[in-house]
């Protein structure tokens, strides 16, 4: 369902952000993109959601090319940026109706999809408010609600579990394992090591712009050892924060 | 279907542009701020009606006379041409942010749709924005001419579609040029250059515009011609106006589409529409080619990731300031990095003593100009007072102090969280506005200085007074923005330029200058003119005086307020 191969994002002409970075995410799977900081996971994400383009190499969404055929490529992903990207002057209701009209879904389904989401995340009593009313966490969700209000084959999230109260997270989990259940597929970055570990079949850990590791948790476990995965999360990108002695900070004035 | 894609698209961006739903909710739902709608609303009325008397008792007989010696169409096409240069003006900033910088350009690109889609609601949205231009200064010249030249129907419905599409082509223009250059600039590199760039063409082009205009009218007054030589050569199609009417097809197709009759002016009228049909597909082909591109490459944000030697390290971190130091600076670096904010404080304080400047030097010679020049020879010593004004008007034009925390935005929550006191931070803006300021008062000081050809001491006389009164006006308009500032913003222009605030400030300053210049023209008899510059001098020392403590009582309850 997505296909990347030896893409890179060169900015300005000198900062290679994602560095001839190939994976495959099969139809069924959910897919975890880990990486420090900086890594180049947000960079990836947005070449996928068509925010970037590549400097070179390939992206196929569910086969189809997306540099070739952007609209189409994009009719399949359900995209949840990192920061909501809503318009703030118009209410919910109106976005959603909005993001509804774009992706052709019919009335009759956007009213059933729109009530369950709203429901499910709790939004059903603000949305007929400006979205500037919302706090964050409601912005989130409500990104997420347009994002799936078009029941896309493709989720890409980028970091979705932010900024999200624990019981609106517990949903999106399950949501995300149910749609890879149906055969569709969920692909996203998070910094929450047990996240990941939960219900990812499998993780990329990215650093730098380069895939350093690219399989299940149990196959990177039987590399590195029977250790956290944050522990092998710090090993695999170099970290050395595990040997800094931060006492430093709490004897100087 | 993508009909449908396009309308909701449209009907969207129009909604979130105008902010309908929001303020709807806020004054219809709510019942909140109903000051603010009533203050909106009020402002229009008394602008419709101090428009209508310039209209009926100036414009109209201009018109009568125009129509009489046969200009009539003359005027047409200058309405027509002045209201789409200012159009393109005023429009360029708006287009320019609403394709590339705007929060809702972020939110549309990972959707399924064309860029020309994208383009085409975008540039309706913001020509239905520039109509107002149009409204003002076309309409008005429309119904007069087909009043006074008793035209049918027909004249007014042709009307109706020439006014609809007056905005549209400047605004095609502006994308014409803009989307190829940007496949020539890479503004990913030089995003500021972008805007600095074309704000200075547009300010270089004002001046020009304006010195050319006057070079002309110098050129037809010294030719020695009569006035009826004068109107014939107006009607003339040589004729430098004229000229630029013809050069310019939409000013030309639709002077002949309200002119002719019948047939003819069917014709005239489709052509029209099919040169912005046809100027409309190139730039849904340019933006095919090049928006997304270009839009992809601005966001292209990455650290250098470049390690510090030692010494440049130490060079960063070992400099230490005092709290006022450190949010002066701060107040330089946020006005400096944002052109929004420094190219429009700067220009709006200096655009007036350079159009004054560039203005006489255009005019020196036409009789008109060399009367008014014997008119204030008359009345030197009013020269100063009067010259103080001016320097005021300008000086305090910036639009800094208006929104001094507007122009914080969601920054300001940040300065409430750090130790500092509310005091320090007035006096850091209140330096930081009136340093802008008083670069328009030493320029209007020396404009006037220059026409008026008097000393150095009464410039310096006149920068004084205008500057006390700046700093009275300045205050003024911080307190506005004190009360309350326009933190919800997506694009730093909004801060200056869509900001109530700045409404507000300019009917203050307009009112205050002019008010005082009336004040001082019905007691000329009883003042002395000697006296009236101490007498300006005193109003602005108190005025400062007495506002600086409310000024400072205002920030206080700001910095206390739930934000």
């Amino acid at each position: 369902m997505i296909e990347l191969s030896e893409l890179t994002k060169v900015y300005n002409g000198t900062v290679k952000a994602v560095d001839d970075i190939s994976l495959t995410v099969k139809p069924g799977e959910i897919f975890g993109f880990l990486g420090p900081n900086g890594a180049g996971k947000s960079t990836s994400i947005k070449m996928l959601a068509g925010i970037l383009k590549p400097t070179s190499g390939s992206i196929k969404i569910c086969g189809i090319d997306r540099m070739k055929d952007p609209i189409k490529a994009k009719m399949n992903i359900g995209y949840v940026p990192d920061e909501p990207l809503l318009m703030e002057k118009i209410t919910g209701a109106e976005y959603i109706n909005f993001i509804a009209d774009v992706f052709d879904v019919p009335p009759k389904i956007r009213t059933e999809r729109a009530q369950k989401l709203l429901e499910y995340f709790k939004l059903i009593n603000a949305v007929k408010d400006p979205i500037s009313t919302y706090s964050h966490g409601m912005r989130q969700k409500l990104s997420l609600v347009c994002a799936l209000i078009h029941n896309p084959p493709v989720w890409v999230l980028d970091e979705p579990i932010v900024g999200l109260d624990p019981e609106s997270a517990f949903i999106l989990k399950k949501m995300m394992v149910s749609h890879a259940k149906s055969g569709n597929t969920v692909f996203f970055s998070t910094h929450i090591m047990e996240v990941a570990e939960k219900i990812c079949d499998r993780i990329a850990i990215i650093s730098k712009g380069k895939i350093l590791f690219i399989g299940t948790v149990q196959e990177i476990r039987k590399a590195k050892g029977e250790q956290s995965l944050e522990k092998i999360f710090l090993e695999v990108t170099d970290s050395e924060s595990e040997k800094i002695d931060f006492s430093y900070l709490d004897t100087n004035q | 279907m993508r009909a449908r894609k396009l309308t909701s698209l449209t009907l969207t961006l129009i909604n979130e542009h105008y902010g309908i739903s929001k303020k709807w909710y806020t004054y219809a739902v709510k019942k909140q701020r109903l000051w603010e709608a009533a203050l909106i609303g009020g402002a229009v009325i008394a602008l419709i009606a101090s428009l209508v008397p310039l209209y009926s008792e100036l414009l109209n007989p201009l018109m009568i006379e125009s129509i009489k010696m046969g200009m009539g169409k003359l005027m047409l096409s200058n309405a027509f041409l002045y209201s789409s240069i200012f159009g393109l003006f005023l429009g360029m900033f708006t287009l320019i942010s609403s394709f590339f910088f705007s929060k809702e350009t972020a939110a549309l690109i990972p959707l399924p749709l064309k860029p020309a889609e994208v383009l085409s609601a975008k540039l309706f949205t913001v020509t239905i924005d520039q109509l107002v231009v149009s409204l003002f200064m076309l309409v008005p010249v429309i119904v007069l001419y087909g009043i006074n030249s008793n035209m049918q129907i027909g004249y007014y419905i042709t009307g109706l579609i020439v006014f609809l599409f007056s905005q549209l082509f400047p605004m095609l223009l502006v994308s014409i040029i803009i989307f190829p250059l940007s496949s020539v600039v890479k503004f990913n590199k030089n995003k500021d250059f972008m805007i600095f760039f074309i704000s200075t063409v547009v300010l270089v082009g004002v001046i020009f515009g304006q010195y050319y205009l006057n070079q002309f009218a110098m050129n037809q007054s010294t030719a020695g011609l009569s006035s009826q030589d004068m109107a014939k050569l107006l009607a003339n199609p040589d004729m430098f106006i004229n000229k630029i009417s013809m050069a310019y097809p939409p000013a030309f197709l639709a002077l002949n589409a309200l002119t002719q009759s019948g047939a003819s002016s069917i014709l005239w009228l489709l052509s029209y529409i099919g040169v912005h049909l046809a100027a409309f597909l190139l730039v849904l082909w340019l933006a095919e080619k090049f928006y997304f591109s270009t839009y992809s490459e601005l966001q292209e944000n990455a650290a250098g990731k470049k390690k510090l030697s030692d010494n440049e390290f130490e060079k960063v971190f070992s400099v230490k300031s005092t709290m006022y130091r450190a949010l002066m600076k701060r107040e330089w670096r946020y006005f400096l990095r944002v052109p929004a904010f420094s190219f429009n404080g700067l220009a709006n304080v200096v655009i007036f003593p350079i159009l004054l400047v560039v203005f006489a030097a255009g005019a020196y010679n036409i009789p008109e100009f060399q009367a008014l020049m014997t008119f204030i020879d008359q009345y030197k010593e009013l020269v100063v007072p009067v010259g103080s004004l001016l320097a005021a008007l300008a000086g305090s034009m910036s639009l800094l102090p208006a929104s001094a925390f507007s122009r914080e935005g969601r920054l300001l929550i940040e300065l409430k969280t750090l130790p500092v006191n509310p005091t320090a931070v007035i006096k850091v803006k209140f330096v930081h506005s009136n340093l802008i300021s008083g670069v328009g008062v030493v320029c209007s000081a020396l404009a006037v200085g220059f026409i008026s050809k008097i000393g150095w001491l009464e410039i310096l006389l006149i920068a004084v007074t205008g500057y006390l009164l700046t700093i009275f006006l300045n205050n003024l308009q911080m307190i506005v923005d004190t009360a309350k500032p326009m933190l919800e913003w997506d694009n730093p222009i909004k801060a200056m330029k869509q900001n109530i605030n700045g409404l507000l400030a300019i009917a203050i300053v307009f009112g205050f200058v002019f008010g005082l210049g009336y004040l001082g023209y019905i007691t000329r008899e009883y003042i002395p003119n000697q006296l009236m510059n101490p007498v300006l001098m005193l109003i602005g020392i108190a005025g400062s005086l007495i506002t600086w403590k409310t000024l400072l009582t205002q920030a206080k309850k700001l910095f206390e307020k739930d934000l």
